[in-house]
């Protein structure tokens, strides 16, 4: 039984960063129908800006001094960081080829995850091996009746719950949401009723390149490892999951991360040999709903226009 | 002549001079057929640019005087048995000087695979308009089906050949039936899932080898004769690479000519029709289902072909030769030389494969630049370098026209 909840505990965790990915991910999908495969490689530049800054932090002794706020800070930084970078792939590679076939806006974005993945190998130091990420989260462990949580995973979940939170608000509460879910209805309605709709995609892309740095800085302090390559991955698990979930909805993405998580800790610990094959499983439950429920799990029944 | 309508130089009678004709075809394509050449096998990496620069303002040339171009391919099309015949007996002669450079034929060689890969790609991505993101998978079920097999059961490789295609084309039917319900960004994960799972199986199944791979794939016998040894041709000795440039060779031929076949037959416009407009091809009474799993069947065919060959030739074969970054390397191959264009998806993997041994150098920056070309190439120039042509039938009305026939 504890075995059971510890692996629940894990399944959560590994959920919550699969979400965050998948949130970012289902975003662009759902204002602008694009697909944007360079999203998990957002996630490791997140964390790879996160390592010099943080050795800089560090000596300059500024981490004795106010641990948690310098954190916290760097969360942030990093986040608007990769928040520009959302800014710069919008203006330069995505609004060019808006008017272009999808196929072609699908293959740029995937070349451009590949020009970011390469970039970091080359140009970060020793790139090609995997890196220590710095211990950022907090240490130590809360024990509840035999159950090991710890606190690392609690800030985690926390952060993941705020963001998402955060984000529901956004989209439901302020103009800025309202904005976005009419250019995700219809684009040209949207702008004849005065939304901008080149800002409001802006902003989509900051929102999401933000949340895949995010992403990618809680995966990586969690693991206490991270690696140039490990972005296609992560970025391939956010699109499966958005999918499972029905892709472009906001809600189907978290909860298509939640069962993946689940899926994927469970096959490993239950299944012989399975750790091996984890992916091997998720990816056949993504094959599976693709051929049984293509709409995902929220999306409705949509029918093709001729 | 004729500026405004390209069209009418197509349909125009036969120039006078025929023995002219032929002439100013077979010396254009030596002419083409040696810069290529050139680029290939020298080594100073700037005049090796040079030649590059000249053929790709010669491009450019042809692109802003359609005239010049219309004439050329009208005089390429007319003279095609010539052409053919020069274009073999060129390619056949090209190895011979290269006699005492082993490392330019085994590069040769890497080509040649690289283009029976990239046009297996082209049938999927550039024919038919499916997003394949996995395709290193196929490769890779083709080398590991080829070796396994010839180890196994020491099967001669020639069979091993035949059966790996067919493996891989079965992989490809297996991943197409799943993909006919799929579309666009759902068929481009599709595919990226099959590919990663490939990948991760060549990795951990016992039988694959795991992460080492397979070792000592036999060599291809040809006439009694291992292909790993060096051949005496007139009494000069050449390397073993060579044997492995005929034999790259011949399969490269037949893969063009299959490609060559099928885009002028019915299934090759068939699978144009799904890429432009599944509905309207549907509404034309094209069965949609069977032409996007024949284009993953026969994609995958000449995928195994050409892992097949990869296999028998290094000798040795690990998951790493067949990751997601080889299905990108491919991938950019066919955009950068122009979806749904042989000539230009060769052309393709001519560059993408050359490049990075021109330029040892640069080559961490290798993946980098690959991107950055994909990159630039979609944004200004979708089609690619060697566009695809129009389909045109009107040359064939008019041969109709000329020699009576209804």
């Amino acid at each position: 039984m504890t075995l059971f909840l510890q692996l629940v505990v894990a399944a959560l965790l590994v959920s919550c960063l699969y979400a965050l990915v998948a949130v970012g991910f289902t975003m662009y999908v759902g204002v602008i129908n694009l697909a944007n495969f360079s999203h998990g490689d957002a996630c490791v530049m997140g964390a790879f800006i996160l390592m010099p800054l943080f050795i800089l932090v560090s000596s300059l002794g500024w981490l004795e001094a106010a641990g948690a706020l310098v954190i916290v800070l760097l969360f942030l930084v990093v986040s608007a960081l990769t928040g520009l970078w959302g800014i710069v792939i919008y203006r330069i590679l995505v609004r060019p080829l808006l008017g272009a076939p999808r196929l072609i806006l699908l293959l740029a974005t995937v070349a451009a995850g590949q020009v970011i993945r390469e970039v970091i190998r080359v140009v970060y130091p020793n790139g090609s091996n995997p890196q220590v990420f710095p211990r950022i989260l907090p240490e130590g462990t809360l024990s509840l009746g035999g159950l090991a949580l710890g606190h690392d995973v609690l800030a985690i979940v926390l952060v993941t719950v705020a963001v998402i939170l955060g984000l529901n608000f956004i989209i439901l509460r302020t103009r800025l949401g309202m904005a976005m879910r009419a250019v995700s209805q219809n684009a040209d309605v949207a702008q004849m009723m005065g939304v901008n709709m080149d800002r409001t995609v802006t902003i989509v892309f900051v929102i999401g390149s933000a949340l895949a740095g995010l992403a990618g800085l809680l995966n990586g302090s969690y693991y206490g490892i991270t690696k140039f390559s490990i972005g296609s991955n992560l970025g391939i698990k956010g699109f499966s999951a958005a999918v499972i979930g029905g892709l472009g909805d906001f809600y189907g993405a978290i909860i298509g991360g939640f069962l993946l998580g689940f899926i994927e800790v469970f096959s490993a610990a239950y299944i012989p040999d399975g750790s091996s094959y984890q992916d091997v499983f998720s990816f056949l439950a993504v094959i599976l709903f693709l051929l049984f429920r293509p709409r995902g799990i929220l999306g409705e029944r949509l029918y093709e226009k001729v | 002549m004729v500026g405004g309508d390209p069209y009418k130089l197509v349909i125009a009678p036969p120039a006078q001079k025929p023995a002219l004709r032929k002439l100013a075809a077979v010396g254009i394509l030596t002419t083409g057929f040696l810069v290529v050449y050139l680029i290939a096998v020298l080594r100073d990496q700037w005049i090796v640019l040079g030649l590059t620069g000249l053929a790709v303002a010669a491009l450019i040339v042809l692109d802003r005087r359609p005239a010049w171009k219309w004439e050329l391919t009208d005089l390429f099309a007319r003279e095609r048995s010539v052409v053919v015949v020069s274009a073999a007996i060129l390619a056949l002669l090209a190895p011979l000087p290269l006699r005492r450079d082993p490392y330019i034929l085994h590069v040769l060689v890497m080509v040649g695979i690289s283009m029976i890969l990239a046009i297996g790609l082209n049938f999927q991505v550039g024919s038919t308009g499916i997003p394949n993101l996995g395709f290193a998978a196929f490769y890779g079920v083709g080398a590991y089906a080829s070796s396994l097999l010839a180890i196994a059961f020491a099967l001669s490789f020639w069979t091993a050949i035949v059966l790996a295609a067919c493996v891989a084309a079965l992989f490809g039917f297996l991943i197409g039936v799943p993909s006919l319900k799929t579309r666009t960004y759902h068929l481009a994960l599709v595919s990226i899932a099959f590919g990663l799972v490939v990948y991760i199986l060549l990795n951990n199944l016992g039988f694959t080898g795991g992460p080492n791979g397979v070792k000592g794939i036999p060599a291809p016998v040809f006439l009694g004769q291992s292909l790993f040894t060096s051949v005496r041709i007139f009494g000069l000795a050449y390397p073993m690479q060579m044997n492995f440039y005929y034999l790259t060779l011949f399969f490269l031929a037949v893969t063009l000519l299959a490609a060559h076949c099928l885009y002028h037959s019915k299934i090759g416009l068939f699978w144009n029709a799904v890429r432009e407009d599944e509905v309207a091809a549907r509404c034309s009474g094209i069965n949609v289902s069977t032409a996007k799993i024949l284009a993953f069947c026969v994609g995958a065919f000449f995928a195994g072909i050409a892992g097949s060959l990869y296999a028998h030739y290094i000798g040795y074969i690990s998951p790493e030769n067949f990751n997601m970054n080889v299905s990108l390397l491919i991938l950019g191959m066919v955009i950068m030389g122009g979806m749904d264009s042989v000539l230009g998806t060769c052309a393709g993997a001519f560059l993408l494969t050359i490049a990075p041994e021109k330029f040892r150098a640069l080559a961490d920056y290798r993946m980098v630049a690959a991107g950055m070309i994909i990159i630039l190439m979609l944004m200004f120039r979708p089609a690619g370098i060697v566009p695809r042509r129009l389909r045109d039938y009107r040359h064939i009305l008019a041969r109709k026209r000329e020699t009576g026939a209804r």
